[in-house]
């Protein structure tokens, strides 16, 4: 069954019980964006993380864990972009975790992995399973914000996303949000180990020319 | 999205430099990717060519006589194909700088003075456009600086997160400057003038479909005059990176680029009975897209159609037999709100992603923002193309839409954002966005979100937009408190790390591999394995997840072979899949592979050199299961080894279990990946590494007696493999400390079928040295059993 038409059988499903998207997000938990995108069998839009669910269902909270991992995406190749990497994934749930301790515990991973000096910037953006959704960009280690090609010229060099846990997440992995709160984010290795090590193209991990391996 | 500077101050005040309002844009949730800056430089002025010369000395170069505005006339060579009398241009007189290393001066080109330069819009940073000279409107007075008509300005590039439809327009943006900067967005709008008349007595609108299209909005605009559209509208078209067309399309554009609201024209003329239909097509239903291409539809598919025939496909193009083309002269505008999913369903079925789809999608504003971007449209349409509005508007709108009311708990801004705002902070920061307070109850608040914010949902929304506006950079970061926790690693990966680390002194280099293969090659590698198939795979070389990594570093070594990278050692730690059926997770395994190919000792002067084996390949993989704990490695029956191994091959077992597989890879198997060396590979399961009994080392004592030592010859059958022969040898006494096969023979006295295996054994007490009787009788056990049970005799 290709795509297309497992989407046209799952839609077909819902109508049959007349069911709206709204309806169908209401009794199965998935959101309506994903619903909809499996319906379209357009899998781009779905990127929520299925491990933090897991850890979530398997162990109440305090949760503190780091969950490293391969994850691809439909996406062209090219020297910015591949369509798989190694993406780190953390979560904190506990009671009356903020965004405070967000910013606090990167700004701690940024100053023991860049420079002890190394500061943060956090912007708002978007997440389907964080909500408020950041990214956070870290003080370029090359030029110590004065703006350097490494850096684009803008001082600053984006590391990761991030945002505090959903209510929609946490009721999935059967968590009382009213009682917990919690942070996550993801990063990708590759672009970390680029931005360290000033290689210019992700294509270099993946095709492991042994010159390249060579120099680490 | 583009977003240029000029426009966007005029719908607010800013008192920023374009850089720095990307930050602030940035802070809040909307990036920029760059910043165009135009810069007309100083001393460039308005000219205007008198006349044309042909150049004494050079066929592709003519001489301008130019009108700079002074009281004698210019001589300019210039270059350029499209000069002509009569025409304005730019001109960069002498001492004008054009970049950082272009000053014009006064120069003799070809044996002529040329007072200066005419330029391209290229050459002056307007645009990329460089095919030929840039022409200026008729209006402008020669002489006069170009600055004045065009003042300085820059072109943000910004990227708008998918949940913010809202503000993939003009004004989108303006309203999140004035929220951030505590302005208010200037109105934009325009009051239409109306003539006498009633749509009503012109068009009717009937929505079939109203879940797909909750309110449609039309107005009609009689007697307009199809034209080019004034230099200002052209410029803002352009600078947002769209192509001016006419009056009537620019128009419907400007007001996609200001309201965000996509907008469709269509000629009243061909819309039959005077009559709209909004309802789905018919499966197979066939309709030419305004861009000439025919598109089949399917029921999904929401049509505009008139009495006799669809004339659009909503929100993604018009079609080709109603749009607006040079004789029409009555213009019906469309301006609706159609439902995202149905949008992106047709869009993404039929391929076909326009600047209308894109905003439909993502929802726009079903309230205000319909209204005056159709009133502004029809306004703008009578100012710039003439004609007469006629009066009213349709507004089919059936069930209308409310906004949405959301609780917000201060305390739970604290909780979640970390850092105490108060109430009336919150309140303000929330007013600055358009969101209302309308009540509440105890601590809380209630708020009405505008109906343009499709994004705002739960209470958490609400948080994001306080702490977005707060600045997250406002926000202390704090320590959290250290909490002694278990700190578990999954033993496998422990095991992983152990792998790394004995294979990294073993010379070998880890890689990582992409995780999906191609059918062709799967089939190839493991033609009995059922593979996980992907629904959605990127190319057909990515279809399916690997079942093997043998694929992958047969892969690595051809690329660096045909680098001429030689002597490759590789090893990988990754994941096999493997399809259980649909009702089931598919088989996942953590396998680590190893590769090896060429010398694994190269050659020098000194040393010949040694080239990979079976036996290299063994002593890695015993040095990596004694690393990792597993017990002695065995090495088993080839027969059940994977198929892309050839004859030298055997499976890998830590005690009772099958750990993986090793081998030499069959040559063709190696040709199909343009190998041509000998290549070996193993692939050990790491779960059954650790899985094996850990050999927790007991010390035993070293031996004090000497021991006996003694050969033996079998003659076996042609199919007995010597492990076989040795665990039986070894099995017979306590006093056999070791046994090892140190040859092989055939030949025709031992007879067709047979083989000769010769092993040496040594026997040792630990509490006496052992009499040759002792041994002797050992020896006629050995000799006893290998008869009795393999039908072996000892070669005389």
């Amino acid at each position: 069954m290709d795509a297309l038409a497992l989407g046209r059988y799952l839609r077909e499903a819902r109508e049959a019980k007349e069911l709206t998207l709204e309806d169908a997000e209401r009794t199965l938990r998935i959101r309506r964006r994903v619903l909809e995108a499996f319906e379209l069998g357009d899998f781009n839009v779905i990127d929520a993380s299925p491990v933090q669910i897991r850890v979530m269902k398997k162990q109440k909270p305090p949760i503190r864990c780091i969950m490293p991992g391969k994850v691809y995406r439909h996406e062209e190749i090219s020297a910015r972009s591949y369509c798989m990497f190694t993406q780190v994934e953390g979560l904190f749930i506990d009671e009356n975790v903020s965004m405070a301790d967000l910013k606090g515990t990167l700004l701690a991973f940024a100053q023991r992995f860049f420079s002890e000096k190394a500061r943060i910037k956090i912007r708002s953006s978007f997440f389907p399973f964080t909500e408020p959704s950041i990214e956070a960009d870290v003080e370029c280690f090359v030029c110590g914000g004065a703006g350097c090609s490494v850096c684009k010229h803008s001082g600053w060099l984006e590391i990761l996303g991030a945002g505090m846990v959903h209510p929609r997440v946490l009721a999935a992995g059967g968590i009382d949000k009213e009682k917990y709160t919690g942070f996550a984010f993801g990063m990708g290795v590759e672009r970390i180990a680029m931005l360290k090590y000033r290689i210019d193209d992700i294509r270099l991990f993946f095709e492991n020319d042994v010159r390249f391996l060579q120099q680490f | 999205m583009k977003i240029p500077y000029s426009w966007l101050k005029e719908l607010v005040d800013i008192d920023v430099a374009p850089d720095r309002l990307a930050a602030d844009l940035a802070s809040i949730g909307i990036e920029v990717a760059s910043i165009a800056e135009t810069k007309v430089p100083e001393g460039v002025i308005v000219a205007k060519i008198l006349g044309i010369g042909k150049h004494p000395n050079a066929d592709r170069l003519s001489i301008c006589e130019v009108d700079a505005g002074g009281l004698q006339p210019e001589k300019i060579v210039c270059g350029a194909p499209n000069v002509r009398p009569g025409m304005l241009a730019p001109l960069a007189t002498v001492g004008s700088r054009l970049g950082p290393d272009m000053v014009v001066e006064k120069a003799k080109i070809r044996g002529v003075d040329s007072a200066g330069m005419l330029c391209s819009e290229r050459e002056l940073s307007i645009s990329d456009n460089h095919s030929g000279i840039m022409e200026l409107p008729a209006d402008y007075t020669p002489g006069t600086a170009l600055k004045k008509y065009f003042p300085d300005d820059a072109v943000l590039e910004i990227e708008i997160t998918p949940n913010r439809g809202d503000c993939l327009s003009m004004l989108g943006v303006a309203r999140e400057c004035a929220a951030k900067y505590g302005r208010t967005v200037k109105s934009c709008g325009r009051t239409p003038l109306e003539s006498c008349g009633s749509i009503n007595d012109y068009i009717s609108v009937e929505i079939v479909n109203s879940g797909a299209c909750p309110r449609y909005l039309g107005r009609l605009v009689r007697g307009v005059t199809i034209a080019d559209s004034p230099e200002w509208l052209k410029r803002r078209i352009r600078a947002c990176g769209l192509r001016p067309i006419n009056n009537i399309v620019d128009i419907t554009n400007y007001i996609l680029l200001l309201f965000g609201q996509p907008m469709h024209a269509f000629d009243y003329s061909r819309i039959a009975g005077r009559s709209i239909i909004v309802k789905n097509a018919a499966d197979g239903q066939l309709f030419i897209t305004l861009d000439g291409m025919e598109r089949n539809l399917c029921r999904d598919d929401l049509l505009i159609c008139d009495a006799e025939k669809a004339v659009a496909i909503a929100g993604v193009m018009g079609g080709a037999n109603s749009h607006i083309s040079a004789t029409t002269r009555d213009v019906f505008l469309e301006c609706a709100y159609f439902e995202p999913a149905a949008i992106r369903r047709t869009s993404k079925r039929l391929d076909l992603s326009t600047d209308a789809s894109y905003r439909f999608e993502r929802g726009v504003d079903p309230a205000d923002g319909l209204i005056a971007a159709i009133d502004t449209a029809a306004e703008l349409i009578r100012r710039l193309a003439g004609g007469e509005i006629i009066g009213g508007r349709i507004d089919a709108y059936p069930k209308p839409l409310t906004p949405r009311r959301i609780i917000l708990r201060p305390s739970q801004v604290q909780r979640l954002l970390g850092v105490d705002i108060s109430r009336d902070r919150i309140v303000s920061l929330l007013g600055a966005l358009g969101i209302r307070l309308i009540g509440g109850q105890g601590g809380a608040m209630e708020f009405e979100a505008p109906l343009y914010r499709h994004d705002l949902v739960i209470e958490a929304d609400l948080i994001e937009e306080v702490g977005r506006l707060y600045g997250y950079d406002n926000i202390p970061p704090s320590v959290t408190a250290p909490v002694t926790m278990t700190r578990t690693i999954g033993t496998s990966s422990a095991t992983a790390d152990t792998i790394r680390k004995v294979c990294a002194f073993q010379g070998l280099h880890e890689t990582v591999t992409g995780s999906m293969t191609s059918e062709k090659r799967r089939a190839l590698l493991t033609p009995d394995i059922k593979p996980v198939v992907l629904l959605n795979p990127l190319s057909p070389d990515m279809a399916q997840m690997r079942t093997t990594l043998a694929g992958s570093l047969l892969e690595v070594v051809a690329y660096n072979l045909n680098r001429k990278n030689t002597n490759n050692r590789f090893f990988e730690i990754g994941k096999t899949f493997a399809s259980r059926g649909l009702q089931e997770l598919p088989d996942e395994r953590d396998v680590v592979a190893i590769i090896i190919e060429g010398f694994f000792e190269a050659p020098s002067w000194q040393h010949p050199g040694k080239p990979v084996d079976f036996y290299i390949l063994k002593s890695l993989i015993n040095s990596l299961a004694r690393h990792c704990g597993a017990g002695p490695v065995r090495y088993g029956d080839c027969g059940s080894a994977a198929a892309f191994f050839g004859q030298e091959s055997a499976t890998v077992a830590c005690g009772t279990t099958i750990t993986g597989e090793c081998g030499k890879m069959r040559e063709d198997i190696c040709a199909a990946f343009d190998i041509a060396t000998p290549v070996y590979y193993a692939q050990l399961d790491i779960t059954a590494l650790v899985a094996a009994p850990p050999s927790q080392p007991v010390y035993s004592p070293l031996p004090r007696y000497p021991a006996v030592e003694r050969d033996f010859c079998f003659v076996v059958p042609e199919q007995m493999r010597s492990a076989v022969i040795c665990d039986e040898i070894a099995a017979v006494s306590d006093l056999v400390e070791w046994v090892e096969p140190f040859d092989v023979y055939r030949g025709e006295k031992l007879g067709p079928g047979l083989k000769s295996i010769a092993c040496a054994l040594r026997l040792r007490a630990p509490d006496r040295t052992l009499t040759d009787t002792e041994a002797d009788e050992i020896c006629g056990r050995i000799i006893e059993t290998m008869r009795r049970k393999h039908g072996a005799t000892l070669r005389r």
